[in-house]
């Protein structure tokens, strides 16, 4: 809701942000939290996003699920840097989100000119991730530690 | 005898000596004399007036200084309140003034049974350029009805459910809408962007495009009424090889601003798809 309402009108140029995204690779970064759980919600927000946005859904889905297996992954090699795998996946999935949306509407027959979906899409879109990466994540953090504490925290 | 003699002796000295007091004082010549006497009985009291202003300041400048901090706190939550109520104020007059003019407008077109929609989101994808509003299938909206504002053409109705409805606009990439302009009998098309551009296209080259021309739909294919204002030709592009002229239009509607629409519901689209040849 807040993604639908609030961060869609927050534009640079065309770029806008996704927050669910952010969520969901926040949400996989963090080590308390059950893989069936990161699963269960980032399918629910796939399907959800899909089913309101024009958006195909199966887009949304399979960008969210592979962000999160991939933040998974990467929570397990890489425990000690999670900003900067937060960092890292939040520009790898914006990206590949974006391009496969790409791709797909030139299918459809859209006139999608590469440089100024680069120019006024890819790169203002990214920015606004990059911006919103960091919040997210503390965000997320914060919340993980009042609802799933550690046995260090508590 | 003696006594009282020099009793009457001293009231008429007494007198005569007032009466000559009073005389030179109307007369100005007792001037220097009393400045001269009040001089000191001034600066003394001047004196002591200060150190009792002083002294009356030590002992209840701390309690003032604590009052006017605390009634400039209160002060300041007043104004930060009034500031806010000013900003509440100017929302709902903002939105008043847009309800007024669709209301004006619904008004003016009853024949089109306009139902007002306000929007509550947007498409999450930079793609897209979709509106979501509040007024779904239970309120009588269909997919294919076209929207308005008191400007002009908004879009129209892709998806709906029982309490929302989602909106193509005009500047979506996949929008194209049959158009023709306010002054020449032409029949053309205008195509939304990613960018959320909108150019007219497929204008024949024989065609003299101006600058500020209005851009109107003109009804062909059954997917909007006719004589909806779209936008108006802000710069031509015709080149000698192409087959025809292109031009970019700025929309009547500012679509970042949009907070409430109107649907036609009384206009049924025509789905042609099965009469066009295969």
């Amino acid at each position: 809701m807040v993604q639908m309402a609030i961060f869609s009108q927050f534009t640079i140029q065309s770029g806008k942000a996704d927050l669910i995204l952010l969520v969901v690779i926040a949400l996989g970064l963090q080590p308390e939290i059950s893989k069936l759980d990161n699963v269960i919600f980032s399918l629910f927000a796939g399907v959800l996003i899909g089913f309101i946005s024009a958006e195909p859904f199966w887009i949304v889905v399979i960008v969210y699920m592979f962000a999160l297996f991939f933040s998974l992954f990467l929570r397990e090699r890489l425990p000690q840097i999670p900003i900067l795998t937060m960092f890292f996946c939040s520009i790898v999935f914006m990206t590949l989100h974006i391009l496969i949306q790409a791709v797909y509407y030139q299918f459809l027959g859209l006139r999608i000119d590469f440089q100024t979906s680069f120019q006024n899409l890819i790169l203002p879109s990214l920015m606004i991730n990059i911006i919103a990466t960091l919040p997210i994540f503390l965000v997320v953090s914060e919340v993980r530690r009042i609802v799933f504490p550690s046995l260090e925290e508590l | 005898m003696k006594i009282s003699l020099s009793n009457s002796w001293k009231t008429i000295t007494i007198i005569l000596v007032a009466i000559g007091l009073i005389l030179l004082a109307l007369g100005g010549y007792l001037g220097p004399v009393f400045a001269s006497v009040s001089r000191p009985v001034v600066l003394a009291q001047a004196w002591l007036s200060n150190r009792y202003i002083a002294i009356y300041q030590i002992l209840n400048s701390p309690q003032q200084e604590s009052e006017l901090r605390a009634r400039n706190i209160e002060l300041e939550n007043e104004v930060s309140q009034l500031q806010s109520q000013i900003i509440t104020l100017q929302q709902q007059l903002s939105k008043t003034q847009n309800l007024e003019a669709l209301l004006g407008f619904a008004g003016s077109n009853p024949q089109l049974q306009p139902v007002a929609a306000t929007v509550i989101g947007r498409d999450p994808s930079p793609f897209l350029h979709y509106l979501i509003v509040d007024q779904g299938s239970d309120d009588g909206i269909r997919k294919g009805m076209p929207v308005v504002t008191q400007s002009g053409l908004v879009g129209k109705v892709d998806a709906v459910i029982a309490g929302a409805s989602r909106i193509q606009l005009v500047t979506d990439p996949g929008s194209i809408i049959n158009v023709n302009l306010q002054t020449q009998d032409m029949d053309a098309q205008v195509i939304g962007s990613i960018t959320g551009e909108i150019t007219l296209e497929m204008v024949p080259q024989d065609i003299v495009l101006q600058s500020g021309e209005m851009i109107l739909t003109s009804g062909l294919g059954g997917t909007f009424p006719g004589d909806l204002l779209i936008g108006q030709v802000i710069s031509i592009r015709k080149l000698e090889n192409d087959l025809y002229q292109t031009a970019t239009v700025q929309p009547v509607v500012d679509f970042s601003q949009l907070q409430a629409v109107l649907i036609i519901t009384n206009f049924k689209p025509v789905d042609i798809t099965p009469l066009l040849p295969k």
